[in-house]
C-alpha cells in the first residue's frame, strides 16, 4: 500500500520490470486515458492536482524507462538486476536501427574515397601483407581454445579474459619466423583493431540514442540471441575505448568524425609513406587486405585486382556506393581470409555461417577464434551484416587515415598519439588496449550467438568454389554471405546517404567555441544547440528528452528539474545528441546543480 | 497478543462520549471481520453463522441498488441457496416493490419497535423458493435514524441468522447506519453507473466506509487522533489512509501490517449497472485500477450490467426481471455476478447458470 508519489515507474505504469518498450508505452498511452481529465471511473477520486501529478509521473516514468540508458541507470537505482535490463532495451534498439544504418550510409561516403584511393596505393604490398596475416593468425589460433570455451560470458569477464589473453597472442607472435613477420603480424593485429575502434568511434559517436542502446546491449549480449543488438554491442565498448582519450580535446565527439571527412585526400598518401616507418606498414597491410579479401570471398583463382571491380560491379551502381562495398567488403574479408588461414582443419560447413564481422573481430582481437562461432553457429543476419560494414568499412577508411591514429603509434609520428591503441607488444599494461579489445568480442559474440540457417548461408552454401584448394571451404562461401549482407547493407546505407550525409555533417556543432574549461551551464547548452540550429522540440524528439525538462535546464532551473540520477541522464543523453562529452557535460553541469542555490523557482 | 489487546475495547463500551460509538459498534463488527478472533461473546455468533452476507451499497440513490439485490437474490435461491433479503434501506424502503411483494404487513420496524423477539416473524415469502424477505420500515417517518440499540439488536439478528445467503440493501448516502451495515459484510457489493454523479459518490462511499472502518479499529491502533483529523479535513479522503498507516508503522510496524491487513481484508466488489457502451462496461475495471492506484487497496470487479429496458419494463410490472426476463442481457449479467459471488465463495458456481 504505497502512495503512488512512492511507487517506482514500473509500479505507476503496472508494468514488470521486463516490460519491453512497446508494453511501457502500450501501459502508458492505457493509464492516461485512464486518468484523463475527462475519465469517468476516476472522476473525484482525488483531488484533481492529485491526477495531474499522477500523470505528470506516468509521463515522466514512461519517458524514463522508454530511454534505454536512463533506463539502465533508473533500475540501477531502484536496485534492480542490470540482466533485466537487456531484454528492455532490445525494442529501442530496433527502433534506432534505421537511424543508425542513416549514419553508418554517411560513415560509407566519407569512407569510400579515401579507401578506393589507398587501396590502389597499397596494392603493391598485398603480397607481404598476407604473409603477415598468416603469421599473425597462427599465433591467434591458439588462443582458440579460450574463446570457444567463453561463448557466454558476460561482458566484463570477457574483457578480462581478452586481456589476459592477450599476452598468450603476443607471446605467440613473437614466436614466429622471422622478426619482421612478427612485428607485422602484431601490427597488422593492433592496426586492425585500431582502425575498428576508429571507425566505429567515428561511426558512433555523433549518434546520441545508439550509445545508449549499446550498453544495454553490451548487457544483453550474454543472454539475448538478438539480431538486433549485434552491431550496438560492436559499437559500444569501442566508443569507451575511443572516448576518454578523445575527450581531451574541445570537439572530442566529433573529431573522429570530422577528421574522416576532412582526410580522404590525404590518407592514401598516408598510406604510401607507410612503406619507410613499421608503422605504416600496418596501416599499408590493412589497407592492402582489401585487396586479398575480395579474392578470397569469391575464392577465385583470379588476382585481387580484378576481383574487386567485378565485386563491385555486382554490388552497386552509384560511384560513392561502390567505393564503399569495396571498404566494406574489403576488410572484414581480410579478417575472414586470417581466419580461413588460421583454422583449415575446422570443419568447413559450420564455419561457413559465420559472418564476416565475427571472423574479422575474431580476427582482428587475434585471440577469439572461429572455433568458437562454429558451436553457436553464425547468422549472418541482414541487420548485423548492415552493421557489419559498419565496423569493416570505417576500418579500411581509417586504415587509410590511421596513420593519424592506430598504427603510427608505433611509429611514433602520430599528431595524436593518446587516440591510438597501443601497440601489441604492450598490450596487457595498457588500458586503452584492454579497452579496444572488448569491441571485438562484443561483436564477435553478438554475431555468434543467434544461431540461424539464412537464405544467406543456402545460397553461399550453393554457391560452389572453384579452385582454391589449398583454402578451407570457409573462405569463399564467408565471403558470399558477406556480399549478400553488404549488399543489403548498401542498400540501406544508400537510401539513407543522399539525406543523411548532407544534414548530420550540417548538424554538427560549428561555431561553437568551448573553452577547455567550459563550464556547461544551461546557458552553454542552449548556445550549442542553437548553433546545431536544432529547435528544443526537435531536440526533444531526438532524446525523448521532454520538452519541459529541456526548458528548464537550458534556464538552470534546478528546481524544476529531476533529482540528479535522473538529470544525469538527461545531461548524457543531451550532451550526446549535440556531440559534447556527456562525461563532462553531466559533471559539469551537476557540480552547479549541487553548488548553487536554485536560480528561480517555480 | 490479540486476546491481550481484545479486551481493551470491549470493557470501556459505554465509557467516553465519542469514542462510545464508534468503540461500541466496533465490538461485534471488527470481531465479525476479523476472521481470527478466537473467543468471546461473538465466537458464539460466529459458528451458527455459516452464510455469507452481501451488502448492496453505492452511496448515490437510484442506481439500481435494490434491483441488483432484489435480482441477486432470486438469481442465489434459484441456484438452490437459501436466501433472506433485507431491505435495510430504512427511510426508503422498497425492495418488497422490485420482488412483487405487495405492501408488507410486517416489517423491520415491528422487529425494531415492536418487541417481535425474532426475525422469523417479520419475514415475508417472495413467490420464489427459497427467497424470503425482511422488508423495509414503512409505517414510522423516523424509521430511518435508527438508534444505536436497535442497530446493535439488528445486527446481531442478521449475524444470526442461518440462511446460505443474506442480503443487505442499502439505502443510499454514507450515514453510518447504512456504513455499518456494508462493513458487516462479505461482499460489499458497490453499484455504480458510468456516470460522474455515482462515481463521485461511490468512491465518497468507500472512502466513508474505510474510515468508518478506521474508526472501529482505531482503539486497538491508538490512532484515534489520527482518524479524527483525517475526518475533519476537507476531503481529507482517503488520502491520509496512507499516512494512518504510516504514524501506526512508526509506533508499531506490527500494528501497521495487522491494521493494512484488516483494511484489506474488507473487499469492496464494484457492479457496474446500466452499462450502455462497451467503455462503459470497462468503467469497473479503470474504477478498480485507479482505486488500487490510489489508495493501494484492492477492489474487485464483478462484471457490468448492460442497460436494457427489459429491467426497467420488469420494475414497471413490479416482478424481478431475473423471473421476467430471464433471457435478457440484463439477466444474463445478473447470473454472471451470481456465479462470480458464488466461486468467490468456493460454492460451486455450476447451479447458478442455467
Amino acid at each position: 500500500m504505497k502512495p503512488f508519489a512512492q511507487q517506482t515507474y514500473y509500479e505507476l505504469l503496472e508494468v514488470p520490470p521486463t516490460a519491453s518498450d512497446e508494453d511501457i508505452r502500450a501501459a502508458h498511452q492505457r493509464l492516461m486515458e485512464l486518468y484523463s481529465p475527462d475519465s469517468i471511473a476516476v472522476y473525484a477520486l482525488g483531488d484533481p492536482d492529485q491526477v495531474d501529478s499522477l500523470r505528470e509521473r506516468m509521463t515522466e516514468a514512461m519517458e524514463m524507462l522508454t530511454d534505454a540508458e536512463l533506463r539502465v541507470e533508473y533500475d540501477r537505482s531502484i536496485g534492480l538486476p542490470t540482466e533485466r535490463l537487456a531484454k528492455a532495451t532490445s525494442a529501442a534498439v530496433a527502433q534506432d536501427k534505421t537511424d543508425s544504418a542513416a549514419r553508418v550510409a554517411e560513415a560509407l561516403a566519407t569512407a569510400a574515397a579515401a579507401l578506393a584511393k589507398a587501396a590502389g596505393a597499397v596494392d603493391a604490398e598485398r603480397v607481404e601483407a598476407e604473409s603477415r596475416q598468416k603469421a599473425s593468425t597462427s599465433g591467434s589460433e591458439e588462443a582458440a581454445p579460450h574463446a570457444s570455451a567463453t561463448p557466454g560470458k558476460s561482458e566484463e569477464r570477457m574483457r578480462g579474459e581478452e586481456s589476459k589473453r592477450q599476452e598468450p597472442s603476443g607471446k605467440d607472435a613473437s614466436g614466429a619466423p622471422s622478426e619482421t613477420v612478427m612485428v607485422g603480424g602484431m601490427a597488422v593485429v593492433d592496426a586492425f583493431r585500431a582502425s575498428f575502434n576508429q571507425s566505429l568511434s567515428f561511426v558512433y559517436v555523433p549518434t546520441g540514442p545508439l550509445r545508449g542502446q549499446g550498453r544495454g546491449n553490451a548487457a544483453s549480449a550474454s543472454s539475448a540471441p538478438r539480431e538486433t543488438a549485434a552491431p550496438v554491442e560492436g559499437h559500444r565498448p569501442a566508443v569507451e575505448a575511443v572516448t576518454p582519450p578523445v575527450a581531451n580535446t574541445p570537439n572530442a565527439a566529433v573529431n573522429a568524425a570530422s577528421e574522416a571527412t576532412a582526410v580522404p585526400a590525404t590518407s592514401p598518401a598516408a598510406a604510401s609513406p607507410a612503406a619507410t616507418s613499421p608503422a605504416a606498414i600496418d596501416t599499408a597491410t590493412v589497407v592492402a587486405s582489401p585487396d586479398r579479401a575480395p579474392e578470397t570471398d569469391s575464392a577465385m583463382p583470379a588476382p585481387a585486382r580484378e576481383e574487386v571491380p567485378a565485386l563491385i560491379a555486382d554490388a552497386t551502381t552509384s560511384a560513392p556506393a561502390t567505393t564503399s562495398t569495396l571498404a566494406t567488403t574489403s576488410t572484414p574479408a581480410t579478417a575472414s581470409t586470417l581466419a580461413t588461414a588460421s583454422t583449415p582443419a575446422t570443419a568447413a560447413p559450420v564455419r561457413e555461417d559465420t559472418p564476416a564481422v565475427v571472423a574479422a573481430t575474431d580476427a582482428d582481437a587475434s585471440t577469439v577464434t572461429p572455433p568458437s562461432e562454429p558451436s553457436t553457429g553464425t547468422p549472418p543476419e541482414a541487420v548485423a551484416a548492415s552493421a557489419s560494414p559498419t565496423p569493416g568499412e570505417p576500418t579500411g577508411d581509417t586504415a587509410s587515415a590511421a596513420p593519424v591514429s592506430g598504427a603510427t603509434a608505433q611509429g611514433e609520428s602520430d599528431p595524436n598519439p593518446s587516440r591510438a591503441p597501443t601497440p601489441a607488444e604492450a598490450p596487457p599494461e595498457l588500458p586503452s588496449t584492454a579497452l579496444a579489445r572488448p569491441p571485438a568480442t562484443g561483436a564477435s559474440k553478438a554475431a555468434v550467438r543467434p544461431l540461424t540457417s539464412r537464405p544467406i548461408d543456402s545460397r553461399s552454401a550453393a554457391n560452389g568454389r572453384p579452385g582454391s584448394g589449398s583454402r578451407s571451404p570457409a573462405g569463399p562461401k564467408l565471403g558470399d554471405a558477406q556480399v549478400l549482407a553488404q549488399d543489403s547493407a548498401i542498400a540501406t546505407a544508400e537510401s539513407a546517404l543522399a539525406q543523411v550525409a548532407a544534414r548530420v555533417r550540417d548538424a554538427r556543432p560549428r561555431g561553437v567555441e568551448i573553452p577547455a574549461d567550459a563550464e556547461f551551464n544551461g546557458e552553454l547548452l542552449r548556445r550549442v544547440r542553437e548553433a546545431r540550429s536544432l529547435s528544443i522540440q526537435q531536440l526533444a524528439d531526438r532524446t525523448r528528452i521532454s520538452v519541459r525538462h529541456l526548458e528548464n535546464v537550458e534556464a538552470d532551473r534546478y528546481t524544476a528539474l529531476p533529482p540528479p540520477v535522473y538529470l544525469r541522464g538527461i545531461l548524457m543523453n543531451l550532451a550526446r545528441e549535440l556531440g559534447l562529452d556527456p562525461l563532462r557535460v553531466s559533471k559539469s553541469y551537476l557540480a552547479l546543480f549541487a553548488d548553487k542555490p536554485p536560480k528561480s523557482g517555480r | 497478543m490479540r486476546a491481550s489487546v481484545k479486551p481493551a475495547p470491549l470493557s470501556p463500551p459505554p465509557g467516553s462520549a465519542p469514542a462510545s460509538l464508534a468503540g461500541a459498534s466496533a465490538r461485534p463488527l471488527s470481531a465479525v471481520d476479523n476472521d481470527a478472533s478466537p473467543a468471546g461473546p461473538t465466537g458464539l455468533a460466529r459458528k451458527s453463522r455459516s452464510r455469507r452476507i452481501i451488502a448492496v451499497g453505492g452511496g448515490k440513490g437510484g442506481i439500481g441498488k435494490s434491483m441488483v439485490s432484489a435480482n441477486l437474490g432470486v438469481a442465489l435461491a434459484q441456484a438452490g441457496h437459501k436466501v433472506l433479503l433485507v431491505d435495510a434501506d430504512l427511510g426508503g424502503a422498497n425492495l418488497h416493490t422490485c420482488l412483487g411483494v405487495g405492501p408488507p404487513e410486517s416489517t423491520l420496524s415491528d422487529f425494531l419497535r415492536r418487541g417481535k423477539a425474532n426475525l422469523e416473524e417479520v419475514m415475508v415469502a417472495t413467490g420464489v423458493p427459497g427467497l424470503s424477505l425482511i422488508a423495509g420500515a414503512q409505517d414510522s417517518l423516523d424509521a430511518a435514524n435508527l438508534k444505536y440499540a436497535q442497530k446493535q439488536k439488528l445486527l446481531r439478528t442478521l449475524l444470526a441468522q442461518t440462511a446460505d445467503y443474506l442480503i443487505l440493501d442499502l439505502g443510499a448516502g454514507t450515514s453510518f447506519n447504512t456504513l455499518d451495515f456494508f462493513l458487516l459484510a462479505d461482499h460489499g457489493l458497490l453499484v455504480v453507473l458510468p456516470e460522474p454523479t455515482s462515481v463521485e459518490n461511490a468512491y465518497r462511499f468507500v472512502k466513508a466506509a474505510f474510515f468508518r472502518k478506521l474508526q472501529q479499529v482505531e482503539s486497538q491502533y491508538g490512532i484515534q487522533d489520527l482518524v479524527e483529523g483525517a475526518l475533519s479535513t476537507r476531503e481529507g479522503g482517503l488520502r491520509t489512509l496512507h499516512d494512518v498507516v504510516a504514524q501506526v508503522r512508526r509506533k508499531a510496524p506490527s500494528d501497521a501490517e495487522r491494521l493494512e491487513r484488516e483494511l484489506a481484508s474488507f473487499r469492496v466488489r464494484l457492479v457496474v449497472n446500466q452499462a450502455r457502451t462497451d467503455a462503459d462496461a470497462k468503467v469497473g475495471a479503470a474504477m478498480v485500477a485507479a482505486w488500487k492506484k490510489f489508495f493501494g487497496i484492492d477492489m474487485d470487479d464483478l462484471g457490468a450490467l448492460r442497460y436494457d429496458d427489459e429491467a426497467w419494463r420488469a420494475v414497471r410490472k413490479r416482478r424481478p426481471v431475473l423471473i421476467e426476463r430471464p433471457d435478457s442481457p440484463v439477466s444474463l449479467g445478473l447470473q454472471r455476478i451470481a456465479a462470480r459471488l458464488l466461486s468467490l465463495d468456493g460454492l460451486s458456481s455450476e447451479s447458478a447458470i442455467p
